[in-house]
């Protein structure tokens, strides 16, 4: 009972998420190649959409982000995990740490990119589940993040050290020595 | 079983100011209990001026593991739908005949079409019992959109949808969207496509706009306008389908809440006019 459909889920679930190595493809040798290319492109525009609208800033200015991201899922491909967050943000969350390590190795990216990042995934975590979320950051990334929403774009701002809590809507940060 | 109650969108957060605002809004709103997990309180003013209906994207009907109620994630959230429907009281709870989880645990994080079989049957109408036991409230099944048809079908989805509002009791939200764009996508006449689906079962219209995509393939994306031919197809249903909630779909470049509700009014004008 339900071995069948099983396989064939399982094998077209690792053929679109780019798990395949991990599971026989067989079953589904009557599909059209083209049709699961575009359901898998499909998927992957989708859940970009989802998290860019959970970090509009990062999404905006952050040139590289969406192919880095791309790069990242087909690496990394989803797992079923029960949670409140909205999907966009989970999975901002679980890109989180590699994305940040990348930007900030990257001499092409902005000095500020992988802060604002991770700035924008705590904010709107906390904003979402109304959790507490804490953020050491290298620039005061709340005076970016209020620049860019007026539509300027900080230019080697300096480095200066901030502490981030973020509860809720609230937010509170100092300067760190 | 509710009569008409008219035109409604679907919710978004953004809208939330104009709707619970002095002016007039739409009939009825359908949200999705998962914008809901973290923060149930949050429903309690829709519900309070508004009729609901729920509207999940997560709950996996098609998943392909033994427990009748679905994988772990499923019966997670089922808890927390049935919670919200509890306070709430929405008129009735829907998802998608698809599946977004494998049994292997990969997580789509989208609508995968199900292989219409004798197998695949055999799960949903088990488990759509099984889900309306635990949440104590009507469900129904949408038509999706299918990005692509598996090659071992042994019956249509019309068919299929026509056998299980039959035996278990369940409505269909039919969305006139992604049926048209089916037709479009795979051949075929869309007023015909649509005569082929239960139509007196249908509880819940769904109307939404797309694009045609590079590749000539029609695209659910619900960024547009309700495409105009879906319009022409909803006179069909006039008078022949217990519909409680006609919904308009609007995921991406959101117009004023005021526009949307425009188009649910005409689109429930459709419906009603003798």
């Amino acid at each position: 009972m339900m071995r069948e459909l099983a396989r064939l889920q399982d094998a077209l679930a690792a053929v679109v998420t780019g798990a395949a190595h991990e599971a026989d493809a067989t079953p589904l040798a009557g599909l059209s190649g083209d049709d699961v290319a575009r359901y898998a492109r499909g998927l992957r525009r989708k859940r970009w959409q989802e998290v860019a609208r959970s970090l509009p800033l990062s999404a905006r200015v952050i040139v590289g982000l969406e192919a880095r991201y791309d790069r990242w899922l087909c690496a990394h491909p989803p797992v079923a995990c029960d949670g409140v967050l909205p999907p966009g943000l989970a999975e901002a969350s679980r890109a989180l740490a590699d994305l940040t390590r990348g930007l900030g190795a990257d001499p092409g990216e902005a000095s500020w990119a992988a802060d604002l990042l991770a700035f924008e995934v705590a904010a709107g975590c906390a904003r979402a589940d109304g959790g507490r979320r804490e953020l050491r950051a290298r620039h005061a990334v709340h005076e970016i993040a209020a620049e860019l929403r007026v539509g300027l774009v900080p230019v080697d701002p300096p480095l200066a050290p901030h502490a981030y809590v973020f509860e809720g809507s609230a937010m509170r940060w100092r300067r760190l020595p | 079983m509710t009569a008409f109650v008219g035109g409604g969108l679907g919710y978004r957060r953004a809208h939330r100011a104009a709707l619970l605002g002095a002016g007039p809004g739409p009939a009825l709103l359908e949200v999705m209990p998962e914008h809901f997990f973290a923060a149930p309180a949050d429903i309690d003013a829709l519900a309070d001026r508004y009729p609901l209906v729920f509207h999940s994207v997560g709950l996996s009907v098609g998943t392909a593991v033994a427990d009748v109620a679905g994988d772990d994630v499923t019966r997670a959230q089922l808890a927390r739908v049935r919670d919200l429907a509890r306070r709430a009281r929405p008129l009735y709870v829907s998802d998608h005949l698809a599946f977004t989880r494998a049994p292997g645990g990969i997580d789509l994080g989208h609508l995968c079409p199900l292989p219409c079989t004798e197998e695949t049957y055999a799960l949903v109408a088990a488990r759509v019992r099984s889900w309306h036991d635990r949440l104590g409230v009507p469900i129904a099944l949408e038509n999706i959109a299918h990005p692509f048809r598996w090659p071992g079908d042994t019956m249509t989805e019309a068919s299929f949808f026509r056998r299980l509002v039959a035996e278990t009791g369940c409505g269909l939200l039919l969305d006139v969207t992604n049926l048209l764009y089916d037709a479009r996508n795979f051949g075929g006449c869309p007023a015909a496509l649509l005569e082929e689906y239960p139509l007196d079962a249908v509880w819940g219209v769904h109307l939404a706009g797309g694009v045609r995509g590079p590749d000539a393939f029609w695209i659910d994306s619900h960024d547009h306008p309700v495409d105009e031919e879906a319009f022409a197809l909803l006179e069909r249903l006039r008078g022949r389908s217990p519909i409680q909630a006609l919904i308009v779909e609007r995921d991406s470049r959101l117009p004023t809440m005021g526009e949307l509700a425009g188009e649910a009014r005409r689109a429930a004008q459709v419906l009603e006019t003798a």
